[in-house]
């Protein structure tokens, strides 16, 4: 037999699960007994890990579903500390109980000191909120395969796949069959299979910023054929007109290209009053608009640097949160509920860098081209960037309400990519 | 197609025809309009009437003859397939005097009810109304019923050739071949063991005899089959338990029962009289994943005692109340009685001990058993006392009825350290 045992797996379901698969790989003649303990009793886990096969033959009993009870793990600790050479014991937390915490810490040390056994800890699940841990996953599995990625890469890479270990690491296993030995920016978004919603965004817009109006149709309808719905695509349209005005703008206000690129990224960051003064260095506006970020710092900046009264927000309080009328009499009274249309949006603003960068270049390069020093270029960016944005609004209504979106968003497409200047083009 | 039936002929045709769209362990049926129902197909020709079902596992052709001396008389040959369990639900319920009548109403053209690729006729998944059978049921005092069913296209159902079956293995008497089943069958995993082995029976020869063996590894379970005619193979065949199961409890008890193999189709044919079933089975390197009987025919069990074994059920079940899983069996040298302490696992319970009276024991021996698997050898034993035969090395058991000797179990013991501290 080449696996220890026993073996406690606890962590991410989807690592867990190839570890399941892996160790499965490794012992290909042993026969596997598999009990969830939502069906099978203590009993049973007993008497499998009690009984040996009347072949000789190597068995493996697998644990999981494993009720959160402290009871159930000394069970367990027990079982453990009896084991017999031909039976393997692997106990998997399929349930996600198992955490190094007060609790559970006691079972995790005394199964550390259980002869021969071993501990696979995969981790927590991961939520938005762990972004720099998710990063840090990517650039493990790439550095796994002895290739590797650079924070911004990992960062995109984590958009367009989400925040799943397991997806991450077979997306990454994917990717680096053809990996050059620094995965790029274009190779990700060239090759990542988008399994999150954000990536229809990173995907499309990049590929509109190549200005091939064949490759963003092709993308597009990928997108389509993968169940994404129009509206979103239109939408994500729409935000890429917007950029590109906000580019064109800024450029023509008199801005150079790599101050329009830091502009674009501070679009939709609060306090304006800091992230857009000309007086703040770049480098402390970070650190200023800190204390600002939560609802307690933005109420403060509100009122006290831009003036709004403080009964407002009392105001606004109360009519935001409705409390609705019961239906029927004798019926008891609803709990005051927030509407959706009664949440505030967060502002617009560009997930990463590169993406401001790529809008720029596309402006620069394939709108400006060589032609910077044309009196007459500026104005006809700008009024091409408002044609196209203002085109982009109108054909998104159709999408939402006409009949044929793939058609809107072609000539969404065909706007956004085309690189001529003049009305009608 | 027209033709007029007794009723009781065409229940026995259902009966035995449609096994395979009737059960649901038979999977799906290969039909297109499964979409729908579960369908039989029934087709009427000058000199036979036939019912075929067919799932993705399984395929059965059942064929009668046809004349007034049958009980069928056909007016018009065709074919139809129409959903099973409606249409068997209302020729069981017209009683064995009636003659049934079936007439097909054929649609000027085929309506297409279903196609998952639009409309185009040639979707392979488009499924063709072709009518509606009407089936009129009439007693000789002119007491009847008008029921009718829609009818689709008999093209939905693939042919099943039944004539190249491969080699014969042997025939045997329908009511052994079900007991030989029945005596295995509380060894066989249910229908879900992952690697679909356990959940088969093992049909082996062993010097000249022929054994079904079954086993979830903690117990195994075999029978000597007995009045084995015509044997013409030594293979092993590993074959899914439910569907042989079902096949077994469709034959006529009195005749025999003849099986094929064809190893390079993987399938098992069985025939008995005018039943054809074929279904799927383990190929040649599942089926030598299981235990060879050999592997527990020839180790040295050393017999220890003989038990009475009403008493003995008894009291295991008693113990299975504090511990469902394993109990302790003690035995002391010469004496006539035996010791069984079940303890709790989980401390839940209060350890339940019982003494039972038993033909002196050979030797001392302390042993765990599973107690679930003891009962359901017992509750399968046709003897009233059973000898019980001890390995050595390992304190594995075998049982063996008194006086029913090919009825053989085997179980292994297990290592519980809770009865090491009684």
């Amino acid at each position: 037999m080449l696996l220890p045992s026993p073996i406690l797996i606890f962590g991410d379901y989807y690592l867990s699960r190839n570890n399941l698969l892996d160790m499965k790989k490794e012992e290909p003649n042993a026969k596997w007994v598999e009990l969830s303990l939502d069906k099978a009793t203590l009993d049973d886990v007993r008497t499998e890990v009690g009984m040996s096969l009347w072949s000789g033959d190597a068995k493996v009993v697998l644990v999981y579903n494993v009720p959160n009870q402290k009871a159930v793990r000394e069970f367990l600790l027990d079982v453990c500390a009896s084991l017999d050479e031909s039976v393997r014991l692997v106990i998997w937390d399929s349930l996600n109980n198992i955490k190094y915490n007060k609790t559970c810490q006691s079972f995790l040390d005394a199964f550390k000191e259980i002869p021969n056994s071993k501990l696979i800890n995969n981790g927590d699940k991961l939520t938005e909120k762990d972004g720099e841990e998710a990063i840090e996953f990517v650039k493990k599995c790439f550095q796994q395969h002895g290739k590797r990625i650079n924070y911004t890469e990992a960062k995109m890479l984590v958009g367009i796949v989400g925040y799943n270990r397991g997806l991450l690491a077979s997306e990454v296993d994917k990717l680096c069959v053809l990996s050059p030995e620094i995965a790029t920016a274009d190779f990700i978004l060239e090759n990542a299979y988008p399994s999150n919603d954000a990536a229809v965004l990173y995907m499309l817009s990049n590929v509109v910023d190549t200005g091939s109006y064949h490759k963003s149709v092709e993308m597009a309808e990928r997108f389509m054929q993968i169940g994404v719905n129009e509206n979103v695509l239109a939408e994500v349209l729409v935000k890429k007109g917007r950029w590109q005005l906000a580019a064109a703008y800024f450029w023509a206000k008199g801005m150079s290209w790599s101050n329009v690129i830091n502009k674009l990224m501070t679009m939709g960051k609060f306090p304006s009053i800091i992230w857009h003064s000309d007086r703040i260095k770049a480098v402390d506006k970070k650190e200023m608009a800190a204390d600002f970020q939560d609802k307690d710092g933005m109420k403060k900046m509100l009122v006290r640097k831009l003036g709004i009264p403080e009964e407002y927000f009392g105001l606004f309080k109360k009519e935001a949160v409705k409390i609705e009328e019961p239906p029927k009499k004798g019926l008891r009274k609803k709990k005051a509920t927030l509407k959706a249309s009664d949440k505030i949006k967060s502002a617009e603003k560009i997930p990463m860098s590169f993406m401001a960068e790529q809008t720029v270049n596309f402006v620069k390069d394939k709108l400006v081209g060589p032609n910077q020093d044309n009196p007459y270029i500026k104005q006809q960016l700008v009024a091409r960037a408002v044609r196209v944005y203002l085109f982009a609004q109108d054909k998104l209504a159709k999408v939402r309400y006409g009949t044929n979106p793939m058609q809107h968003i072609e000539e969404m497409l065909a706007a956004l990519t085309s690189v001529r200047m003049e009305k009608g083009q | 197609m027209k033709l007029g039936i007794r009723q009781s002929v065409l229940m026995k045709a259902l009966q035995k025809g449609s096994v395979a769209a009737i059960s649901d362990v038979a999977e799906p049926d290969a039909s297109n309009a499964t979409f729908f129902s579960k369908t039989i197909k029934l087709t009427a020709t000058e000199n036979k009437f036939l019912i075929e079902s067919n799932s993705s596992l399984m395929d059965v052709r059942y064929s009668t003859k046809v004349g007034e001396d049958y009980g069928i008389v056909v007016k018009e040959a065709g074919s139809v397939i129409l959903p099973a369990k409606e249409f068997m639900g209302w020729v069981k319920i017209q009683g064995d005097e009636t003659t049934i009548n079936l007439t097909l109403s054929k649609l000027d053209t085929p309506e297409i009810i279903n196609s998952v690729g639009g409309e185009d006729e040639d979707d392979q998944f488009v499924v063709r109304k072709i009518g509606s059978v009407t089936m009129l049921s009439k007693t000789n005092n002119k007491t009847g019923n008008k029921w009718s069913l829609d009818c689709y296209d008999p093209k939905h159902v693939k042919k099943v050739d039944f004539g190249d079956q491969g080699q014969h293995h042997f025939d045997l008497p329908a009511k052994e071949f079900a007991n030989a089943l029945k005596m295995v069958s509380f060894a066989v995993l249910p229908h879900k063991d992952p690697d679909h082995i356990l959940d088969n029976v093992s049909i082996q020869t062993y010097k000249d005899g022929l054994y079904f063996f079954g086993t979830d590894t903690k117990v195994c379970a075999m029978y000597k089959a007995n009045e084995v005619a015509k044997k013409e193979s030594s293979d092993t065949l590993l074959v899914p338990f439910n569907l042989i199961d079902l096949v077994s409890k469709t034959c006529d008890e009195d005749d025999m029962v003849s099986i094929s193999h064809h190893s390079a189709n993987t399938r098992i044919f069985i025939k008995q009289n005018d039943l054809d079933v074929r279904f799927v089975i383990a190929n040649k390197d599942q089926t030598e994943q299981f235990h060879p009987v050999s592997m527990l025919l020839e180790k040295d069990f050393d017999l220890l005692t003989e038990v009475a074994v009403a008493d003995l059920r008894r009291l295991l079940t008693a113990a299975s109340m504090v511990n469902n899983s394993s109990v302790l069996f003690s035995f002391k040298k010469d004496e006539t009685h035996m010791t069984i302490k079940a303890v709790s696992d989980t401390n839940k319970y209060k350890p339940n001990v019982s003494q039972m009276p038993i033909e002196s024991s050979v030797r001392d021996l302390n042993a765990v058993w599973a107690v679930k698997h003891f009962i359901n050898i017992l509750k399968t034993s046709p003897d009233e006392s059973i000898r019980l035969a001890v390995h050595e090395k390992t304190s594995a058991f075998k049982v063996v009825g008194k006086t029913t000797e090919n009825f053989i179990c085997f179980g292994m013991p297990i290592r519980n350290p809770i009865y090491a501290k009684v």
